[in-house]
């Protein structure tokens, strides 16, 4: 029972942007992708969102081939949390986390409204929630898109199908405290049986809160596992070409990476 | 006062948005209604029908006559070409992403024109079965707006370029495009024909007779019902065209349909009524004023408020200059083109 991908490369013209690579996404963890600009990231990511096909590998969900399952039952099970979008029109912030609403019937709307108070609660935004979506400041836009995208992934308690929620650097645009408020909640959702995966940037986020951490350099894996294993100083410093310094900060009790 | 019932749990905001909507769509509903009575009652010959109807006066052979060939085919061929244009404006700007798409502008409306125009001038010569006669036109009509919807939509939308210049440039280039093949047909039309290409370029209600409206009133019925359950999905399509597949939407479906709506929505009431210009513009900028910005408001008020509009500007083209009659295509563009100015002025100032 997973988000898999294996050996999943994706081509364009004779340049591989990914190539090779095994992941898989288990209900119940957090596991976070880095690498520097251009490892391919964004690209695994929208592979295994499947926003596009694989030219080479597979990606499946649950053991089946992610281009058989149809775009309804995909958008049942997981949602994509991508950079902010723009609109044309004045869409108020309660309406664009309403988007993520997946059940039509009439009896689901005590379901909704609690699902989407819930994600307005989760992401801190119920002092947006009736502004126009697009007279706000791009880190609180990105808020909104990840309470859409849990709004998405809810799960009823008469359901008890995996969910997966797929982000493209969540905290990109958020301050220190926000940003940590969207991993710890990201966590949370996790330890109630989300399947997550998010590109970041921070590593220092990465290696506080990620299950395992999935390493990119040059479209191919450096490495794969537990932050401790996966985030030596020497291997960081390789695959982002400059001096990183990893230690384990004795008060903190946690990993600190140094650039 | 102590029972709580199922909308005051509910948050109050939620619950307000609900009524805001509902009484949109009535408004809307109730000004058309209104609209419709006037507009059958008042023209060249009065006809008095609250006296009919509840009252003792009757009708002469004359007034009934008018009433039910003339005056009934006329006001509805008026909202129903009044209902497709609005909503067809409405789901392409939805389409688009841009508040400034409208079928005349972007150049759907003079495809169609050139359809029509060509259909006039060209069907004389061929060998068309009977059956198809009061089809033909307006079907050549919707050809001319497809091709153009399409080609709209590649070269506008394909290229990633989501600005609202290159969408108007385009329809721009198109409507000369258009405004060519045009002259070309009135180059070749003889005297019969010139007489009803005039009227296309202008737009005007006045040859409604129930044989040739009743195709047409059939078409743009389909197309707008065949448009209005995709609200959800062009609220989605908001987003974006990936984020909208993200969430359950098969894109490459929901644009082949809006395409297709509009384009015969437009080409069938081009093909009756000729370019009646701004009617997608205006319409769904004041619903969504009154109403929000929701497709399955927008697309259901748009409708009823485009029908009463033009409905009304009919009417007013009917009266103003009594006896005579101007073209209502010119009284729309009128008021439309100033409202245009000041959205883009608008537009401006705010992005």
């Amino acid at each position: 029972m997973s988000l898999s991908g294996r050996g999943i490369g994706v081509s364009v013209g004779e340049q591989w942007l990914i190539e090779d690579i095994d992941i898989d996404v288990a209900p119940g963890e957090l596991l976070v992708v880095l690498g520097p600009n251009g490892a391919g990231k964004t690209t695994l990511l929208s592979v295994l969102a499947g926003d596009r096909p694989a030219d080479a590998g597979e990606v499946t969900l649950n053991d089946v081939a992610i281009e058989h399952i149809g775009i309804e039952s995909l958008a049942d099970r997981r949602a994509v949390v991508g950079p902010p979008a723009t609109l044309a029109f004045d869409f108020t912030v309660r309406d664009i986390v309403e988007m993520g609403w997946r059940r039509r019937g009439r009896r689901d709307q005590a379901l909704h409204d609690l699902a989407v108070e819930r994600a307005i609660a989760d992401c801190d935004i119920g002092a947006l929630a009736n502004r126009v979506y697009m007279t706000l400041s791009s880190g609180e836009r990105q808020r909104v898109q990840l309470a859409r995208g849990l709004v998405q992934v809810w799960q009823p308690e008469d359901d008890t199908a995996s969910r997966w929620l797929l982000l493209d650097e969540p905290t990109s645009n958020l301050d220190i405290a926000n940003g940590i408020s969207v991993l710890e909640r990201l966590r949370e959702k996790s330890r109630q049986g989300l399947g997550v995966l998010a590109i970041l940037h921070d590593l220092n986020l990465g290696a506080r809160y990620a299950d395992r951490v999935l390493l990119l350099q040059d479209g191919k894996a450096a490495a794969c596992g537990r932050p401790a294993d996966v985030m030596t100083a020497d291997r960081l410093s390789d695959v982002y070409r400059t001096p990183v310094h990893v230690e384990h900060h004795n008060e903190l009790n946690r990993l600190v990476v140094l650039t | 006062m102590n029972a709580v019932s199922p909308t005051t749990e509910r948050e109050p905001h939620v619950a307000r948005r609900a009524n805001r909507q509902f009484s949109t769509v009535l408004i809307f509903g109730v000004a058309l209604v209104l609209a419709l009575i006037v507009a059958s009652a008042i023209g060249a010959v009065r006809i008095p029908l609250f006296a009919a109807l509840f009252g003792d006066a009757t009708l002469t052979p004359l007034q009934s006559m008018v009433f039910t060939e003339v005056r009934i085919p006329r006001v509805l061929l008026a909202a129903f070409v009044g209902a497709a244009l609005a909503v067809s404006g409405a789901v392409l700007q939805g389409l688009f992403r841009n508040p400034l798409a409208e079928p005349q502008l972007i150049g759907v409306s003079s495809g169609a024109a050139l359809g029509a125009i060509g259909c006039i001038v060209l069907s004389e010569n061929l060998a068309v079965p009977e059956v198809l006669g009061p089809y033909l036109l307006p079907l050549a009509a919707i050809a001319g707006a497809l091709a153009v919807t399409t080609a709209l939509y590649l070269f506008a939308v394909r290229k990633r370029d989501r600005g609202v210049a290159t969408m108007l440039l385009v329809g721009i280039a198109i409507n000369a495009l258009a405004a060519v093949g045009i002259g070309f047909f009135t180059w070749i039309a003889n005297d019969g024909q010139l007489r009803s290409l005039t009227y296309w370029t202008l737009g005007s209600f006045g040859s409604a007779r129930w044989d040739t409206t009743l195709p047409a009133m059939a078409l743009m019925l389909a197309a707008i019902l065949s448009l209005l359950p995709l609200a959800r999905r062009l609220d989605l399509l908001q987003l974006g065209a990936v984020e909208a597949q993200r969430l359950g939407v098969s894109v490459p479906k929901l644009r082949r349909r809006i395409v297709f709506g509009a384009a015969t929505a437009v080409g069938a009431g081009v093909a009756m009524s000729g370019i009646i210009g701004f009617v997608g513009l205006v319409v769904p900028h004041v619903v969504r004023m009154i109403g929000g910005v929701h497709h399955r408001v927008l697309l259901p008020a748009s409708a009823l408020c485009g029908a009463a509009l033009t409905v009304v500007a009919d009417l007013g083209a009917r009266v103003i200059v009594q006896p005579a009659e101007m073209p209502v295509g010119l009284l729309t563009s009128a008021i439309g083109a100033p409202f245009f100015l000041w959205l883009i002025l608008r537009i401006r100032t705010t992005r």
